[in-house]
């Protein structure tokens, strides 16, 4: 999201209550809207967080790609305890 | 059992050369998929056929509760150490820093395991309610159940955009009734 910064010496806008969005309607319709400044920020959030995703394992590291190998290999995981058998038996 | 911590033989994924028993019970080796399937169409393999594969009793986190115990699978994620890795890697996994890799510090009362261990979010299986060998030993909290479900959704290119776009759209449209119809003059 492009975001340009004009002053509130510049425009003259309706005050926005905490949470309160306000719409500025033309011809019946939405034109533009106005909203607070924590608005504003979960807005941002929200981009960042849900906006186009890459496929997650283009963004795989070293680190956690090794991990993987190592487990799906069977290699460097932990030791059964056999006492479980019997502290900890399966339904 | 969402968040239980529980042992389990997991099944590695088969994998060429594939090895499986034939109608009379010998096991034959196959270098490719596409030959097992030969295999199948010209009669040495049943369409469903036992293949050899390994398994390894290891900690799990199972991802589903089943309160009507009609579906006998649960998903799951294994549970892997990281011991072979350089110190800084080590650290960067217990820093939270690596995000396909949940870290477990050791705490037996809580996780029920004897050292340190990472949640692999790309390691989901299906596991049979028959492979697992103990009632769960530990749990993971609702904010680590919270973590796990988001960056799972990431690991498996789940895209919640539309639900979330979708839910967003909704509250702006109910926020916007809402003022409209504060404004509306009562006749």
């Amino acid at each position: 999201m492009h975001t340009r910064v004009v002053t509130a010496n510049e425009v003259r806008i309706p005050e926005p209550g905490a949470g309160e969005v306000i719409v500025v309607e033309r011809y019946g319709k939405p034109y533009a809207a106005v909203i607070d400044a924590d608005m504003l920020e979960l807005l941002k959030r929200l981009i960042a967080m849900f906006g186009e995703q890459p496929p997650a394992e283009l963004s795989l590291s070293d680190v956690a790609l090794q991990v993987h190998r190592n487990s799906e290999a069977g290699e460097d995981v932990e030791e059964f305890d056999f006492e479980l058998l019997t502290t900890h038996p399966a339904a | 059992m969402r968040g239980a911590i529980v042992w389990a033989f997991t099944g590695f994924q088969p994998e060429a050369p594939f090895q499986a028993l034939g109608r009379d019970g010998a096991l034959l080796t196959f270098g490719t998929a596409s030959e097992l399937a030969e295999a199948v169409r010209d009669g040495p393999l049943q369409a469903a056929s036992s293949f050899l594969v390994r398994a390894k009793l290891r900690p799990v986190v199972l991802l589903q509760e089943r309160p009507r115990g009609v579906l006998p699978e649960f998903a799951g994620l294994k549970l892997a150490r990281f011991t072979k890795l350089n110190p800084r890697d080590q650290q960067r996994i217990r820093d939270g820093k690596e995000r396909a890799l949940l870290y477990l510090p050791h705490d037996e009362r809580k996780y029920g395991l004897k050292q340190e261990n990472a949640v692999d979010l790309n390691s989901l299986i299906r596991l049979h309610r028959s492979t697992l060998v103990t009632r769960p030993v530990g749990y993971l909290d609702e904010h680590e159940l919270d973590v796990l479900g988001r960056r799972l959704a990431e690991c498996l290119d789940i895209d919640l955009t539309p639900a979330i776009r979708q839910g967003v759209i909704e509250r702006w449209e109910q926020l916007v009734a809402a003022q409209q119809q504060r404004r509306t003059p009562k006749p």
